[in-house]
Parts: C-alpha cells; structure tokens; sequence
C-alpha cells in the first residue's frame, strides 16, 4: 500500500495567507479607493444636485424633529411609504379634531415629500378652514380658550405655510390661488387676494377664471374701482363666454358707483342671483 | 495524488482560463437556487401593496393618487432590491458548502472568479425579473387607475360652465403626465445597480464570513452606513467641527446616497443619458472593486 503523499505547505505554489492579515489588506484597499473615489464623488453629487437629481442633505432642523435614525431612512426609498403612513395618521387627528397633531404629521409628510406641493396646499386649508371652523363653531372647545384669537391664529398658520412654500416651487400658481383664496374668504382682505390672484395668472395649474377673480377682487377692494371696472368690462367685451352672472353684475355695479354714461353701460339685464358661481361638487375651487 | 484545480488531464483539451459560458451556467444555477427558495413571493407582497395604494384616497387629488402609486411601487422595489441583493448574496455560497455542491464545481476546472461572478449574476438576474415585473405591474395599475381618475375627472369638469376646454385639458393633462411614463425605467435601472453594489459588497463579505447571519448583518449595516455617511459627515463637520474621523472612516464605505436620482426621477425629474451612464460606470467601478477583492478573499480560502 502506498503512503500517503505529504501536505505541501504551499498551495499551489501560494503560501497561505492569513486571514486577518488579509481583511486588514481589504480594508487597506477599501480605504484607498475610497480616498481616491472622493475626486470623482464630489463633483458627481454637485452634478446631480445642480440637475435637480439630487435632494440636498438635510440641516439640523430635520435632525431635530425626526432623529438621526430617521433621517436615515427618510433618504432611501421609502419616503413615498413614510409619506404615506404621516398622512393616514395626520387625517386620523384631522378626525378628532386634533389640530396641532394634523399640523405636525403634515410637517412630517412634508419633510418627507418635500417635492409635493399638494401637501402644502392640503396643511394650509386644514389650518385656515378646518382648524379655524373648528373654533369658530365646535361645542368641544374649551370654555376658557379665545375662540377669535384661535380663529385668527389658525389662519395666519394656513398663510405662513403658504408663503414659505411659494418661493420653494415659484412655476406653480395652484399655491398661490389657495392663498388667494384665503385672504378673500377668511382675512376679508380683497386688495390682497387681488394682488395674490393676479400674481398667479400665467402660472402652472391654474384654471381659466382665476382671471376674472382678479377683477371681482378688485372690485370690492376700496380705491380700485375704475381699475377693476376697466379689467371687468375688458374681460366683458373680450369673448361671449365671460358673460357670467358675477361678472355682469360686478361691472353693472361698479358703473353705477362710477356713474358710467348710460350709453357706454352693457345691456345685460342684472342677474337673478348676484354674486353666485358656479361651482363644481367636489371641486376645490369657488 | 491531489490533483490541482487547474491542471489539465492528461490527453484532453484544456479548457479556456475564463469562459463567459460557465459563468453562465452558474448565474442560471443560481437563478434556480433562489427561484425554489420561493424568493419571487414577495411579489404576492407587491401586488397587494399596489392594489391596496391605488385604492387609498386620503384627501388626495388624482395627480396626487398617482404620484402616491408610483412612489410606493418604486419605494417598495427599492427596497425589495437591495434587502435581496443582501439576503440572497449571504445565502448562496454557505448553501452550496452546505448542499455539498461547490465541491462538485470547484473540483472542476472552474476558476473561482467565475464561481463568484457566476453567483453575482444570478442574484442580479433574479432581481431584474423581480423589478421587472414589479415595474410591469405597477406600470398596468397607473395606466388602469389614470383611465379611471381622467373619466371621473372629466365627467365633473365638464359640468362646470366656468371652465373653458382649454381648462378642462389642462387638467386632463396634468393627471395624465402622471401615470407611466419612460422615465420610470430609468428609475428601475437605478435601483439595479444599487442592488448589484450591495450584492458585490456582500458577496466581499461572505468570502471571509463565518455564517450568513453574519453576512446579512453587516450588509445592511453597510447599506444603512452608506446611505447615511453623508449626512452624519455632513452635520457634524457643520460650523467647522472636527470630527474628521467619521469622514476618514466613511471612506470604506459606499456614497449609496447618489443612487437617491431614483426618487427624484419617479417624481418626475428627467435623468440626461451623460448622468444616467456617469452612476452606472460609478456603480460598475464599486461592483469591480468589491468582487476583485472577494476573489481575492476567495482565491485560496480553504473549505
């Protein structure tokens, strides 16, 4: 029987390694690579962030409300996921009327879609409708509570909200017909929303009518009447399909405070029912 | 007499040092490996997750149902990608020391290399029938879901004398530009190439592993440390901090933070064919990188 051959001490003709020494020459090459990759890295993330690929990396702030932990996760690809779960939460405390819960969990939805306008969009109306409704009318608040500071407090929110997220996305008009809107519904202020409408006229996203607002705005601001009656009756005289109820009324009462010459009046009859528009069901518009 | 892995028999041809065919019949192997192992379940998973977003209206409008759809879908074959590059990267080599089966193929002339590239091509394989499909089926659940949202839509538009057709079309378009779309195949290519780093990292990782438990964790930790490096390098060195070591230590690791370009491409930023090939060659370096050194690891591990 023949003996068994001897175990070289080499392997194929390597000597044996060990296996410490050569993680510690992996991570070695790691790290080099890694020194070497940063001059390549860098302007590439510059890149992407200059082409708007790129989200830029959160400042303390963020840090702050969610926790380093977080801020992890917010940067792969469950954001959309996340967003998801803050919202459901947010409307689950828009349904106990909770409201600086909402506005938290929509400052979360935020801060996870920050790409979103409608997120926006959607805070502001909870702030400034919802919230301001709630203590306008609710049995359940409080008897010690300001029900008109709340009011006026949760307004000015919805409007903060919107102001601080016009500059972030300034192509798109939706953000600043929803401030429009507040300023003519809650603050009563036509001078504003006129000035807010006519500003989002041209933009992204809005509809065709916002250019009439512009001018029933006008029209209740005090000081702008021949302005607005100039806009309104341009509008009038413009296309058949501007003959709306509004409309003609608007400009048949700003003839007579203006007292235009009979023969320079528009011939519609006043309208049944001034000052109604009409609107859609399920629409978010006036 | 034991006889080298490499050395030709006598009288027979020798075979080819590298051989693409073999590789590929390892990755087809592989694909088998993990195809019974029940992987592509997590498809069940996917379509429920779709189905179940495509449904849920938490006050949102159709442009939002749509862009939530897409991003979940995407969100969830992210993560879907890179959590498989890891768990079945960690399992298939232990599995055939297990199974006996990398004896039989490293008993072969079979260069190690290929036996590691062979396994790197089969996880990526299974992945890119996975997001494959995943994307098919969400591409299906937008286009069906923008149909519904545009019909409704119109329908009550149409009832509104305020709004001209001009109006009407705008909004029209506005949901319509939110469903499928090309771009999203970028998207997908990105996550790809994510998932294909961390399966060549941890394929790194279990040629000097001793478990897959072990393999599995210090690949999603790597995953995690590469995806947030940046911001924790970037907020302690804020106001001139010197805590460098973390920068110096990030080095190891992976900027995972520059595959992020999906998220802004599934929200409907548009990647240049010049950015889309500069994050595959920066992908395709990591991928070398790391598998060189595996083979490395690997070349004369003994089991």
């Amino acid at each position: 029987m023949d003996s068994q051959p001897d175990i070289p001490a080499v392997y194929h003709g390597r000597p044996r390694r060990p296996l410490v020494r050569k993680t510690l020459l992996v991570l070695l090459v790691l790290w080099a690579f890694g020194a070497v990759r940063g001059a390549w890295e860098t302007p590439l993330i510059a890149s992407l962030r200059g082409a708007d690929l790129l989200q830029a990396v959160p400042a303390r702030e963020t840090e702050t409300k969610l926790g380093r932990n977080s801020v992890l996760a917010i940067l792969g690809g469950m954001r959309p996921l996340m967003a998801v779960y803050a919202k459901l939460s947010a409307v689950d405390k828009w349904e106990i009327a909770d409201w600086d819960e909402v506005e938290k969990w929509y400052g979360i939805t935020i801060l996870l879609q920050p790409e979103d306008y409608q997120h926006r969009i959607d805070l502001a109306w909870h702030c400034a409708y919802n919230a301001r409704a709630y203590y306008e009318t609710s049995q359940h608040v409080p008897s010690g509570v300001d029900r008109a500071r709340e009011m006026e407090v949760w307004t000015d929110k919805g409007l903060a909200y919107l102001d601080a997220a016009i500059p972030e996305f300034p192509d798109r008009g939706e953000l600043l017909q929803e401030k429009a809107q507040i300023l003519e519904r809650k603050k009563h202020d036509p001078c504003a929303a006129a000035e807010t409408y006519r500003l989002a006229l041209g933009k992204k996203g809005v509809l065709g009518y916002v250019e009439r607002f512009v001018g029933y705005q006008l029209a209740q601001c005090p000081g702008k009447e021949q302005e607005a009656y100039t806009y309104l009756k341009r509008l009038y005289d413009e296309a058949e399909k501007n003959h709306l109820p509004t409309l003609i009324h608007e400009v048949k009462r700003l003839e007579r405070k203006l007292q235009i010459p009979l023969l320079l009046r528009i011939p519609d009859p006043e309208p049944d029912q001034p000052g109604t528009r009409n609107t859609v069901p399920g629409l978010k518009v006036p | 007499m034991s006889v080298p892995n490499h050395a030709p028999m006598p009288g027979r041809p020798v075979p080819p040092m590298f051989s693409p065919g073999r590789i590929w019949t390892l990755a087809a192997a592989t694909f088998t490996q993990l195809v019974r192992m029940r992987t592509f379940y997590f498809l069940l998973f996917f379509a429920v997750l779709v189905f179940g977003m495509s449904n849920v209206n938490l006050l949102y409008t159709a442009e939002q149902q749509l862009s939530t759809i897409r991003g979940t879908s995407f969100g969830a074959m992210w993560l879907f990608a890179w959590l498989f590059a890891v768990t079945a990267t960690a399992v298939v080599i232990p599995r055939d020391i297990e199974d006996r089966t990398l004896y039989t193929i490293l008993s072969k002339p079979v260069p190690r290399v290929e036996y590691l590239l062979g396994k790197f091509f089969g996880v990526l394989l299974v992945i890119t029938v996975a997001l494959g499909a995943m994307l098919l089926l969400s591409g299906l659940v937008l286009e069906f879901r923008k149909a519904g949202l545009i019909a409704e839509t119109r329908s009550y538009l149409e009832q509104s004398p305020d709004l001209t057709p001009a109006d009407i079309q705008g909004q029209l378009d506005a949901i319509s530009s939110e469903g499928f779309h090309p771009r999203l195949f970028t998207a997908a290519w990105i996550i790809l190439l994510q998932a294909a780093v961390m399966a060549a990292a941890t394929i790194l990782v279990s040629t000097f592993a001793s478990s897959s438990l072990f393999t599995i964790i210090v690949g999603i930790a790597f995953f995690l440390i590469g995806h947030g490096h940046r911001i924790a390098v970037d907020y302690w060195s804020e106001g001139g901090a010197t805590n460098n070591w973390l920068a110096w230590a990030a080095k190891v690791v992976p900027d995972f933070h520059i595959f992020n370009v999906h998220e802004k491409i599934v929200a409907g930023s548009t990647a240049s064919p010049l950015v889309m090939a500069e994050i595959t060659a920066y992908a395709g370096v990591y991928c070398v990188v790391y598998l060189l050194l595996g083979w490395y690891m690997f070349s004369d591990k003994e089991f």
